[in-house]
């Protein structure tokens, strides 16, 4: 089913949670909301439900305006945060229950329940009460439940917040391969942007009620469109300098072979993973490292200005606190925004800097 | 955000209901006041829904004329359920201190015994203080009045107290006690202060419940001038054919009204509160 | 060091006073009473009292004028009708105040309540005002809607109809407050999932909401049901038991034998009949209250 969100406006008293928000998710496609608290994309899914009546904006479900329809008659899949499975019934009953509200025939609807369940791996937990299950298995079940009625579209509120870590990514992927088996089409809100990267088809980044970001997560990484999305997305975080301000020295040094010395207003952002340590015309300090592992995050220093730098464990052998060690960042990798705008800036010229002709090298 | 999303139609349903029951809530009082507030004359069949002039007359009639019952009954029921409200918030204090403080395994069943002992109401227990009260000579008497509504509030007050003392960490005791203050200090400057608004609602709750008090006092106070409002104004309806002199009795019912109504007002933030949390029931 | 000796001893020193309180004015007196219920003991006489074994209950039992059956009867169906009207109504408008905001939850409650704090007598006055055949509010409404006049207080079924009414209203504003409370704790998102999986909002209160606040529910229940066995002020003050005792439920006849007949005796055997059934029914609910709090845990 073809999801879409028109001119959506919520207000919460004098603030607005949700501004003209539009929003097309398409058949079987697997959309992410994701963004800080209180960026709005909950009060969205809520929207869509039918639960949250907004200042404007309408909700179409295959061209279809289903905005006064009530949530019981929408069709809608939802698990949510808490999973919100009744305690006083069984696993089953729980699963049932939609079955149930839609008066289908009692054999039928147990049918499709222990189908269901296979398929989720509950079917032997049946029997069982919600107390009785870890966070995991109820997680399942609240799955079963909202697909046991096939519904048109699946919402997912933050699913995996509430499992421990280490479940986090097994179940991440269940819920993909799920969804492209039945190619449901699907929106699933969270907070945190590994997730979103790693399964979703389309990611919407948000931000005070906006979507400030909508494409893929590959585009989102290599070529983030706003400062917010280049930021926000990537662990660990983007470095980022200002060409005005305290680190002027090290972002125009670093900028130079993209936009010479054009490079007023702009905001100069270049990945951990993508500053080299070891060879280079720059110096810098190192002044901590972090051993993740797989890789070391080391922080350095150029003056006064703060690098961090994700170097491969192999390569991070000789690296200590206060040492001195060439680092060189390839120009290909760097990103450029606009100070006042935040927008991403291609071919090196700030818009909103004077439109001096000095010739940048791209 | 809605908790449910009702069409419009039950919404309609929802606004006609709660009406209807603030009308049900409401009517009954607002009669009563109205039958007390017009004249004497006014109050015949067939009756009129709005009085056409509104009098104080049975309201002095019955606290201060000829067939009145005068301003006693009205404090002879303060008196009785002020007294009650001091020792029940004295005998609660203790009690709640000691269950909330100590850890008895006795004493939480103990806990559960008096509520259970509390949910009885004081109907049936008219009879078993009669008896009480005739063999040690206490019938009659104010203080074995007093005693037994104290008896009767004291239960819940112990629950309601012990809850209170439970929201009230321990660390702040304990750190009274390493500042230096003796355990009298600490009571007076640290707990009970904090403890008041439970100690309030407690002492309100008996008063009410005193002031509100019929069957005991109906079989435990022979005399006529010591009894309270409730029995006094039983003289309105001993009928001989249709003797009920309802200005008089609606006025005295109205002035019973004032004292709960505005207490009730007062506190009732912290009544609905406390009530919410496990079913405060008055026998 | 007495200090520490004084230390374990010093909750139980402080329960003495509400102990012996209790002890004395709550627990005593229905000892005497199983005690004098057994012996042939009247207002005139109550020391030296003789014992007459299983007698008062035999006498009790088998009166005639009222006959115990059908004191049992106005009992059963008074107590059964208040039970019904207040759980009824005090769940209903919980169930429609519970999606109200708050503020005006909070303001609806506080009008609900007030009966709570007025004297049962002073609510039976009132009652019996608005069914006075003359001046009362119910002629009044009939009248208005052209229905002829019914002299409420005189007819056994109309009587005891209108106690129940009376009673109701004096006793569904703490149904309300305890059900309201209960819901407050119902957690808001399986509400939420029941509308998306599709059930109507009926079917949402019959399976998710009822059963939610079953320990509570059952709680109200029970305490209605042993505070309706118990009520005597409203029914005192309405109709005395009256006309000819068809509307006399067990407390008024507990009352009758003993402080209008004299026979305290009789009136003590009453008194363990009812106190035996409302503390049976009491220990029931804190039974089942406390097996359903742990089905939740």
């Amino acid at each position: 089913m073809k999801l879409d969100i028109e001119g959506l406006t919520v207000d919460y008293g004098p603030v607005a949670a949700v501004r003209e928000l539009n929003l097309t998710v398409g058949h079987g496609e697997l959309m992410a909301l994701v963004g800080p608290s209180g960026c709005g994309k909950t009060t969205t899914l809520g929207f869509i439900t039918g639960f949250i009546r907004p200042k404007s904006g309408r909700v179409l479900f295959d061209g279809v305006d289903v905005t006064d329809l009530a949530p019981q008659r929408r069709g809608i899949g939802y698990v949510f945060q808490d999973y919100a499975i009744y305690p006083h019934m069984t696993v089953r009953e729980n699963i049932r229950f939609p079955l149930d509200a839609a008066k289908v025939d009692r054999k039928k609807a147990e049918r499709d329940v222990d189908e269901i369940a296979g398929l989720m791996g509950v079917g032997n937990l049946l029997a069982r009460r919600p107390h009785q299950l870890s966070g995991g298995q109820r997680q399942r079940v609240a799955l079963a439940r909202a697909l046991v009625k096939k519904p048109v579209v699946l919402l997912l509120d933050e699913p995996l917040s509430n499992l421990d870590a280490h479940l986090r990514v097994e179940v991440r992927a269940e819920i993909r391969r799920l969804q492209l088996d039945l190619k449901m089409t699907t929106v699933f809100v969270t907070h945190d942007q590994a997730e979103a990267m790693a399964i979703a088809d389309r990611v919407a980044v948000m931000t005070n009620g906006s979507i400030v970001a909508l494409t893929s997560p590959t585009t989102l990484y290599v070529h983030p469109p706003t400062l917010f999305a280049a930021t926000f997305i990537g662990s660990p975080r983007i470095n980022i300098w200002a060409t005005e301000g305290p680190d002027a020295a090290l972002a125009r040094r670093i900028a130079r072979p993209l936009v010479g010395d054009d490079a007023a207003g702009l905001l100069v952002g270049v990945r951990p993973e993508h500053v080299r340590v070891g060879s280079g015309d720059l110096t810098a300090k190192i002044t901590l490292t972090e051993p993740l592992g797989r890789d070391v995050l080391a922080h350095l220093a150029v003056g006064d200005s703060a690098i961090r730098a994700l170097v491969p464990a192999a390569e991070a052998t000789g690296l200590a606190v206060d040492a001195e060690v060439p680092i060189s960042i390839d120009p290909a990798h760097l990103h450029l925004f606009d100070a006042a705008s935040g927008d991403r800036v291609e071919g090196g010229r700030s818009p909103s800097a004077a439109a001096a002709s000095t010739n940048g090298g791209t | 955000m809605e908790l449910v999303r009702f069409s419009l139609g039950a919404r309609a349903l929802r606004v006609a209901g709660v009406a209807f029951m603030l009308a049900f809530a409401v009517l009954p009082l607002l009669w009563v006041i109205s039958i007390a507030l017009r004249p004497a004359s006014q109050a015949i069949y067939p009756i009129s829904i709005l009085p056409s002039s509104l009098t104080l007359d049975n309201v002095w009639g019955v606290l201060f004329g000829p067939t009145g019952i005068g301003l006693g009954p009205y404090r002879n029921a303060a008196f009785y359920g002020l007294s009650s409200a001091v020792i029940t918030a004295v005998a609660s204090t203790l009690g709640g201190y000691a269950l909330a403080r100590y850890n008895m395994r006795a004493g939480e069943g103990l806990l559960v015994v008096v509520l259970a002992l509390s949910f009885l109401p004081s109907a049936s227990r008219i009879v078993p203080l009669f008896i009480l009260f005739s063999a040690t000579g206490l019938y009659g008497t104010s203080q074995g009045v007093i005693l037994a509504y104290a008896a009767g509030s004291t239960p819940l007050g112990i629950w309601l107290m012990a809850g209170a003392f439970r929201q009230i960490p321990v660390r702040l005791e304990q750190a009274a006690h390493i500042d230096g203050a003796g355990t009298v200090l600490t009571m007076r400057r640290v707990v009970l202060p904090l403890a008041l608004p439970g100690i309030l609602v407690v002492a309100t709750l008996a008063f009410i419940d005193g002031w509100n008090s019929f069957s005991l006092p109906l079989i435990l106070i022979p005399k006529d001038t010591a009894q309270p409002y409730t029995v006094a104004l039983q003289r309105y309806i001993q009928e001989i054919g249709y003797g009920i002199n309802w200005p008089l009795l609606a006025a005295g019912s109205l002035v019973a009204l004032l004292p709960v109504l505005t207490a009730f007002a007062i506190l009732q933030r912290r009544l609905v509160r406390v009530g919410g949390l496990g079913g405060a029931i008055r026998g | 060091m007495a200090h520490r000796a004084l230390g374990r001893a010093t909750p139980w020193l402080l329960l003495v006073l509400p102990l012996l309180l209790l002890f004395l004015f709550l627990l005593l007196p229905y000892l005497l009473t199983f005690y004098y219920s057994t012996t042939g003991a009247t207002i005139g006489r109550l020391l030296n009292v003789q014992q007459v074994g299983l007698k008062n209950f035999q006498v009790v039992l088998s009166s005639h004028a009222p006959s115990f059956l059908s004191v049992v009867a106005i009992t059963a169906v008074f107590t059964t009708g208040t039970l019904v009207g207040s759980l009824a109504l005090g769940t209903g408008l919980a169930l429609a105040l519970h999606t109200v905001s708050a503020g005006l939850r909070s303001a609806l409650l506080a009008v609900f309540l007030i009966p709570w704090v007025i004297a049962a007598v002073i609510i039976g006055y009132t009652w019996r005002l608005i069914y006075d055949p003359a001046i009362g509010l119910a002629n009044g409404a009939l009248e208005a809607f052209g229905l002829a006049p019914v002299d409420w207080l005189t007819g056994q079924v109309s009587a005891i109809a209108a106690l129940i009414v009376a009673n109701v209203w004096a006793g569904y504003g703490i149904v309300l407050l305890v059900v309201s409370g209960a819901l407050a704790n119902v957690p808001p998102n399986i509400i939420l999932a029941g509308q998306v999986d599709g059930a109507s909002y009926g079917r949402i209160v019959r399976r998710v909401i009822l059963p939610a606040i079953r320990p509570t529910f059952l709680l109200a229940g029970l305490v209605a049901l042993v505070s309706g066995l118990n009520t005597f002020d409203l029914i005192y003050a309405m109709t005395r038991g009256g006309p000819l005792y068809q509307t006399e439920t067990v407390a008024l006849e507990m009352y009758r034998l003993t402080a209008q007949k004299g026979n305290v005796g009789q009136g003590a055997a009453v008194t363990v009949i009812l106190f035996t059934v409302s503390l049976a029914l009491a220990v029931a609910y804190v039974i089942i209250w406390r097996r359903e709090a742990r089905k939740w845990s």
